[in-house]
């Protein structure tokens, strides 16, 4: 067992530390204190990172907790801000009744959907067939029905106040945000820390087994999956008052799944911080990318193939992202599930030691 | 019969052959390599954009443009296949899924870049080969396209049955280990196998853009029907792949007679839902997708 440093402690959530505690509640206070210290760039920039590592967070509990990779992500993201923009721009209901709108509609789809992609016998490739199918759909409609604004999209108009949700300035949305990420943080700790995570790291580890020793692996994946798209249709309505414009290229585009994944992936899959430092960290290179100035457009196409290439190079060298990278074996052991689970899972690769195992095998199979 | 419906069929009907080439090449890599690859459409995708260059650009005969661009394709396919696929082949399906989904974005955003996001054609007419099926018409091309695709779909089929390469690539199919143990070189075969995927995918792009258009968004859409393809028909039997394709190629344009346009691709993915829960249902599962991923033996 190597000894880790603290900075790669603080990395995974399941550490107790004075440190980390200090470091944590300094990072707090210099988060709420932003606005005061901080020019007004930082916070609008900060505000969309965060929304970004926040989106990255919701996924993870999907795709990182219960190891189910959904691509359609984009999907209940768009309801989120379709709920709202269409509410509010085409009949004047203020965007608290909008969210309220798509975060039901997001749970009764990822109801529907969950339910027949695990219902059907045909494993994850039906899950990733069906949400990719999802949210391309959901564009095809946004884009053809005229009532939603069709492929120009909705953009609603500006009238600052607490009951229409929009503010002159960008401090209340980095607030907003801020509590939302903090709110994702506490939830996805509780559900990793808590009896629910562990049943789902046993169903993304072996389903099978799991499965034989009496988790109803169907119920509690449909559970992980309403929750993510409930969080992520969240964002979509943070989104849509943000920038009280979407268009259905955008919100629904595959391209935002994708920085979902990576960003969660970069961070590290099924961590606590990771998906929310990785998210924030990914939307800012990839807007750091789109401001280059390389003529039209091609910042984002590089940006969005770096994207597709740091995926391959996570999966193939990190496939546990930089949270776990920073710290070495201890803090590897402990983000598989404590010790009891790693005795047991170095019990079974010597009784099946017979064929070579990847780097990623020992963990994500 | 009213004439649109004629149209719709007959049309649907040289569409479909052109899609069972494509699910054929993502049923050869899904078999022998246990991997859904989500980039199988972007090779569809290059075959579209290799054709146009090289009859736009460069000026090349069809006749000469339509064999080389499927090499080029199976080339680049191997080229992938090696950097990119085969360091992960022992992976969890989670992580191989990923880097397939990460190529899709790569060769998606490269098209973007070298040709732009607009959409681009191919004005090619084989007035020969027109044809008339009662008050239905079909083009040269279309019909050109689907006879084409049928020969490649007969040549794979046979060179499957027939040749060492093809019993190499069943025995990987069936077992792996097993043909590893029998002196296969599974690593060869993989490499072949994914070109071979590649370059039907690649050569159904440059027979399919002459009556269709290509932008980079296409090859997802592409994967999603060949994928819908196999999963319907099985990846055991190129037989029933190329009946599903050819059902959802009919399908497609006939439901382009009722819907707008754009709702075209949600009714495919309506009767990818059906006919899930149908197969569900009667339980009908042997030699369908999942039923050749799920024996793992690797």
């Amino acid at each position: 067992m190597k000894s880790p440093s603290w900075v790669g402690r603080l990395a995974d959530g399941a550490m107790d530390l004075p440190q980390r505690r200090i470091v944590l509640v300094v990072l707090a206070v210099a988060a709420v204190t932003l606005p005061w210290w901080g020019s007004g760039s930082l916070v609008d920039v900060l505000t969309i990172a965060l929304l970004h590592g926040f989106l990255a967070s919701a996924w993870n509990i999907v795709g990182g907790l219960a190891g189910q990779l959904s691509v359609g992500h984009a999907g209940f993201f768009g309801i989120g801000a379709y709920g709202v923009a269409f509410l509010y721009a085409r009949l004047g209901i203020t965007p608290y009744v909008g969210i309220l709108a798509g975060l039901s509609v997001a749970v009764i789809g990822a109801s529907v959907l969950g339910y027949m992609s695990f219902w059907l016998p045909f494993g994850g490739f039906t899950f990733l067939l069906l949400t990719l199918g999802f949210a391309e759909l959901l564009r095809a409609v946004a884009r053809t029905v005229e009532i939603f604004g069709g492929a120009e999209g909705l953009m609603f108009p500006f009238n600052p106040g607490l009951t229409t949700l929009q503010f002159r300035q960008g401090t209340p949305y980095y607030f907003i945000v801020l509590g939302m990420v903090a709110g994702i943080l506490i939830i996805t700790k509780r559900i990793r820390n808590g009896s629910f995570g562990l049943r789902l790291e046993s169903i993304r580890e072996d389903e099978g087994a799991a499965v034989a020793a009496g988790i109803p692996a169907t119920r509690l994946k449909l559970a992980a999956f309403v929750i993510s798209a409930a969080l992520t249709s969240l964002g979509g309505a943070f989104y849509a008052v943000l920038f009280s414009f979407i268009t259905p290229d955008k919100v629904f585009s595959i391209d935002f799944s994708v920085a979902m994944i990576t960003g969660s992936l970069i961070g590290g899959r099924g961590t606590v911080w990771g998906p929310v430092v990785g998210g924030a960290l990914l939307w800012s290179l990839t807007e750091a990318m789109v401001r280059l100035p390389l003529g039209s457009g091609l910042g984002a196409n590089i940006a969005i193939m770096l994207n597709g290439l740091a995926l391959i190079v996570i999966v193939h060298r990190l496939p546990k992202g930089i949270a776990p990278g920073l710290s070495g074996e201890f803090v590897r052991g402990h983000l598989e599930g404590g010790i009891l689970l790693s005795r047991l899972r170095a019990a079974s690769r010597m009784l099946k030691n017979s064929e070579p195992v990847g780097p990623a095998c020992d963990s994500y199979e | 019969m009213p004439v649109d419906l004629q149209q719709a069929i007959a049309t649907g009907f040289f569409l479909g052959l052109v899609y069972g080439l494509i699910a054929v090449g993502f049923s050869i890599t899904f078999g022998v390599m246990r991997i859904a690859n989500f980039a199988h459409g972007q090779f569809v995708m290059m075959g579209m954009y290799l054709m146009i260059f090289l009859r736009q650009d460069v000026a090349v005969p069809v006749w000469v443009a339509i064999p080389v661009t499927g090499l080029i394709v199976a080339v680049a396919g191997m080229l992938i296949e090696r950097v990119a696929i085969e360091p992960i082949i022992r992976y969890s399906r989670f992580m191989q899924m990923l880097v397939t989904l990460g190529v899709l974005m790569i060769l998606e955003q490269l098209a973007a870049i070298l040709f732009g996001d607009q959409a681009l054609g191919l004005d090619v007419r084989v007035r020969a080969f027109d044809l008339w099926i009662g008050s239905a018409f079909v083009s040269g091309a279309r019909v050109v396209a689907g006879i084409a695709a049928l020969a490649v779909i007969s040549l794979v089929f046979v060179a499957l049955k027939k040749t060492y390469f093809g019993r190499a690539v069943r025995a990987v199919a069936d077992s792996r280990v097993s043909a590893e143990l029998l002196g296969v070189r599974t690593r060869r075969v993989n490499v072949v196998a994914f070109g071979l995927g590649a370059g039907c995918a690649g050569l159904a792009g440059s027979l399919i853009i002459p009556f269709s258009f290509v932008n980079p968004l296409v090859g997802l859409g592409m994967t999603m029907k060949s994928f819908i393809v196999v999963m319907v028909g099985g990846s055991a039997s190129i037989r029933r792949v190329v009946v599903v394709a050819i059902a959802l190629g009919m399908v497609e344009s006939v439901s382009g007679i009722y819907v707008p346009l754009s709702i075209v691709p949600g009714v495919v993915y309506a009767v990818l839902i059906a006919t899930l829960v149908v197969l569900m249902l009667r339980q009908h599962r042997q030699g369908s997708l999942l039923m050749l991923g799920e024996k793992e033996g690797t």
